[in-house]
């Protein structure tokens, strides 16, 4: 069997400011958790090689910038992605409240072909913080993931490191999925017309 | 006719009138008579009748005299500044001292003693013994209810009608009846009504209700169960005064619901059919603006969420102002200040600079609800007025974020580009960045971010350690709004040369200040409240900017101020900036005064430490962090003040020196440095002395100034006329504490007896 090109799998991960998407990649990729607080700037992403299903493939996972002013620059970062990660902190409500918006937005910028089956994956991060603080019930979250279509939810914590491994790997198998499904209806696409013969009238030589 | 009478009436005529809704209500007023059962015995068991110590007699019967009392409360507020007055019913006074009370916690066990040994003997009026005041319960005082109740029932500045004060009843911000015992939040609620004697004078007041909203709030906001039983309303009438009950001008009910409709039929029926006509319903904020001024009410989030649902946009009857937002920052040069920062930055400064605020982790990088968002800027664009506590900091900073994105020539125009540091070098960096700020951006650009942003920035950024938000934070959060070219991607790249030059400009923000192109020397507002003794005449009424010109360099400014500061005899501010130069012509003349203010976090720890607080300090405040109790004289009488004159600046004759204060104890560089960074924030309260001059007044004569409050303009303004609101309602507070004890024991003494009288 002749070997596939290593597939690439352009991940984005998106949801307000603070919430730990760039804390996430770095547990994810780096397993580490820095204390610090650090504005993301434009955005930025890490590569990761993971196994699926017996399969090598290349994580690219592309960490955006929450603040408003960033969010017009989604065009250039979105498009192509295979999957997309929204995160919100259960802590602060008005962080799940965006997250559709966050998906909508993702949804008309990366203009996906087919934007009803276009996978997403919620995390509700900062799960280690007491639980007197939560806004956001684990049944809320579940409900909004079946309203949308079934999109898997999962509840972390980048800090202490719970879910992180198993999130993504159930990102890494969805964008997988979703990436063949691109190969494969790209097959269909139509060729470019060059009109060369067209053209070549105006050559007087 | 007895209030027993009254009530049976109500509910009589109540039956005839609202039939079909009666049979639910009946359930909700069960509960009543079940809990007047269930305190007859305790009330029958707890004591002999008489006088004794930990026993708080409260005479019968309560209607005339209480009212009496009440005002007597009032009435010695004006010569009671420091002092709580608590006025027994049936005429027993008792005074606390300042100490006594300021101690809070154990202060208010002492007290009842006290009131014995003080107790006027003359007081005739049968005593009803009730619940022994225990340690505990003088100590119910709760700053969270205190804090609800602001919110359900609140000043908002004048009654059109009456020109006595107007009032907003927020229904949304009832609490859910699970979580709240509204008998003890009731008292709470009352304190926040004008008094009889402040009723006395004037024409009346006049209430507006809001009644929508509340499951739909954002945040915090109030709950569907939210809303008070019937035996509530039915007590809080009760204890209404005289005046409360009469001199009510006019309610409008906006946004009705069901159960408020029900409500006024059953308060129609205990009031009178008076009481009806008073009324108006309104449908929308549209509506309401046809019958009041509503740019002056400080409507609560959930009233306009509600609106939202209702019409589109609020429709002003009169033709619209010209918006804020998106608009040139300084359309029109006023004589004294050619460029007057926006309300909008003022306001939300004036919020964010209190210490609650700035310890918001995520300061300027969380953002707000879009919602709340959308609101605040057709609000501003309206010039309407805007309780900040009501929005949270985060709104705060992303209004002010907005504000600058939404310029119609952005803060760094595209020609500017070239000229950001690049990363370089530091040097170089640090050239360009100067050479922008300093010399080459438009003028606009320089004074927004000289006198605001850069100031503000590097006060959230002084709280690295709670907010989190360091000067390189707080720049990546900025900076994206401080650019708006043609080219996306042109400004992304040009984000990052923005980026540094914020991030450096917050981190030296001490470095710019000797330049800081717009300054005042002399300020009325700042100077008269600071100063206790006899002021230069020219100091505090002169508002009028005085420039000195010369061709100094910034660095001399600095050790002249230094050298100033230094001087012992003469209290003098720490901020180099006392005198402006205007070495450069480009900027156009100075600006209002950068009031110096000085904040409680920011007296350092040291035991020798010396500063007097400032009533503008106090009245900034965050209200939504409850105060403790009496929180005004608790801050006074920590520290000794020094008395703080404005003096004639030695170097430079015919200007003044802003007063400050100064510590006694050693001025250690590293303190006084933050102390110069904080003092140099210039961003707020410069344009209204006459806001601030009020707010002295009001916070240095205590409870004395009360009455004011009723006035319009004091409460409209929002910012710095806010802030005085805000002290003003805190020094209140601390009376209510007394008070609300008062109708807390009224209550019962009136429940007590209906029940008695039953069989």
């Amino acid at each position: 069997m002749p070997a596939i090109k290593k597939p690439m799998l352009k991940v984005i991960i998106l949801g307000d400011s603070g919430v730990g998407k760039t804390s996430l990649m770095n547990q994810y990729v780096n397993k580490k958790f820095s204390a610090s607080y650090k504005a993301t700037i434009g955005a930025d992403f890490l590569t990761k090689e993971v196994l699926v299903d017996d399969r090598l493939v290349t994580m690219q996972l592309w960490d955006t910038a929450g603040q408003e002013r960033f969010q017009s620059l989604g065009v250039a970062f979105y498009r192509g992605a295979d999957c997309c990660v929204l995160v919100y902190d259960v802590n602060n409500a008005k962080s799940f409240d965006t997250l559709d918006s966050w998906r909508d937005e993702f949804l008309i910028q990366a203009s996906p072909r087919d934007p009803d089956s276009f996978p997403f994956v919620v995390l509700g991060n900062k799960i280690d913080v007491e639980e007197g603080k939560r806004q956001i019930s684990q049944k809320r979250a579940m409900t909004f993931c079946q309203a949308k279509g079934g999109i898997p939810y999962f509840e972390t914590s980048a800090k202490e490191a719970i879910n992180v491994e198993q999130a993504f790997e159930v990102i890494a198998r969805n964008a997988l999925a979703q990436e063949e499904s691109e190969e494969f209806s790209g097959d269909f696409q139509d060729p470019i017309n060059i009109h060369l013969e067209n053209e070549s009238s105006g050559c007087g030589c | 006719m007895t209030t027993k009478d009254t009530a049976k009436d109500a509910f009589q005529r109540l039956r005839t009138r609202v039939e079909p809704r009666l049979a639910n209500l009946q359930d909700r007023i069960a509960p009543l008579s079940q809990q007047l059962q269930q305190q007859l015995p305790n009330l029958t068991r707890s004591g002999p009748v008489g006088v004794q110590a930990g026993v708080h007699s409260i005479p019968l019967p309560p209607s005339r005299n209480s009212r009496e009392g009440r005002r007597s409360v009032e009435e010695q507020r004006p010569g009671s500044a420091g002092s709580i007055t608590r006025s027994k019913e049936g005429g027993n006074e008792k005074r606390v001292s300042a100490g006594d009370s300021k101690s809070g916690g154990d202060g208010a066990g002492d007290n009842t003693g006290d009131t014995d040994g003080k107790r006027d003997k003359t007081d005739r009026a049968p005593l009803l013994p009730l619940r022994p005041i225990t340690r505990a319960t003088a100590l119910s005082w709760s700053p969270s209810l205190h804090t609800l109740a602001s919110k359900i029932l609140f000043r908002s500045g004048q009654c059109p009608i009456s020109r006595g004060p107007l009032l907003i009843l927020n229904a949304a911000a009832f609490p859910d009846a699970t979580d709240i015992d509204y008998n003890l939040l009731l008292p709470y609620v009352l304190a926040n009504l004008p008094s009889d004697a402040e009723l006395e004078g004037a024409e009346g007041y006049s209430v507006v209700m809001f009644a929508g909203g509340g499951s739909a709030a954002v945040g915090s906001g109030g709950s569907v169960a939210g809303r008070p039983s019937w035996a509530w309303t039915l007590q809080a009438y009760h204890l209404l005064g005289r005046a409360v009950r009469k001199k009510i001008r006019r309610l409008w009910v906006v946004h009705e619901k069901a159960w408020v409709r029900v409500l006024f039929e059953m308060m129609a029926g205990v009031v009178s059919g008076k009481f009806r006509k008073k009324v108006v319903h309104v449908a929308t904020l549209s509506d309401l603006a046809k019958q009041l001024t509503i740019q002056h009410l400080l409507i609560p989030p959930s009233a306009y969420i509600h609106n939202r649902k209702l019409e589109p946009a609020i429709i002003l009857p009169t033709f619209p102002p010209p918006p804020v937002f998106g608009r040139p920052p300084f359309p029109t040069p006023r004589f004294g200040d050619p460029h007057p920062l926006p309300d909008v930055l003022t306001d939300a400064t004036a919020y964010l600079r209190t210490p609650a605020s700035l310890s918001t982790e995520g300061l300027f990088r969380i953002p707000a609800s879009q919602t709340y968002l959308d609101i605040l800027r057709d609000a501003y664009d309206r010039r309407q007025a805007v309780r900040w506590e009501d929005w949270g900091p985060h709104s705060a900073a992303a209004v002010i974020k907005l504000y600058y994105r939404l310029l119609p020539v952005p803060i760094i125009p595209t020609e500017f580009y070239e000229q950001l540091p690049d990363g370089s070098s530091e040097e170089e960096d640090r050239r360009r960045a100067w050479r922008l700020l300093k010399e080459t951006l438009p003028v606009e650009s320089r004074v927004l971010l000289l006198r605001h942003l850069i100031p503000l920035l590097a006060l959230v950024a002084e709280k690295e350690e709670v907010n989190k938000m360091s000067a390189g934070n707080l720049a990546v959060c900025v900076a994206g709004g401080l650019v708006r070219g043609e080219d996306v991607r042109r400004d992304a790249e040009a984000g990052e040369g923005v980026r540094r030059l914020v991030e450096l400009a917050v981190r030296e923000v001490e470095e710019l200040r000797p330049r800081l192109p717009l300054r005042r020397e002399v300020e009325g507002g700042e100077g008269m409240k600071r100063k206790p003794g006899p002021v230069p005449a020219a100091a505090s009424v002169d508002p009028v900017v005085r420039v000195k010109k010369e061709d100094t360099d910034p660095a001399k400014e600095v050790e002249k101020a230094e050298d100033a500061a230094r001087r012992p005899s003469l209290p003098v501010s720490p901020s180099p900036v006392v005198v402006i130069s205007q070495s450069q012509p480009a900027p156009p003349p100075p600006p209002p005064p950068a009031p110096v203010v000085v904040q409680q976090d920011q007296i350092p720890p040291s035991p020798t430490t010396t500063a007097s607080v400032s009533p503008g300090t106090m009245s900034r405040r965050p209200s939504l962090q409850p105060p403790r109790h009496p929180p005004q004289l608790k801050r006074k009488t920590s520290v000794p003040a020094l008395p703080v004159t404005i003096a004639p600046d030695p170097n430079h004759p015919g200007t003044f020196v802003r007063p400050q204060l100064r510590r006694v104890a050693s001025a250690n560089l590293e303190v006084k440095k933050r102390e110069e960074r904080r003092g140099s924030f210039p961003g707020v309260e410069t344009l209204r002395p006459v806001g601030l001059r009020r707010g002295s007044a009001a916070s240095g004569g205590g409870l004395g100034s009360l009455p004011e409050r009723g006035d319009g303009e004091g409460s409209v303004g929002g910012g710095a006329n806010g802030a005085v609101e805000k002290g003003i309602r805190r020094v209140r507070s601390a009376g209510v504490r007394e008070l609300s004890l008062l109708y807390e024991e009224r209550a019962r003494s009136i429940k007590a007896l209906e029940t008695m009288k039953k069989p």
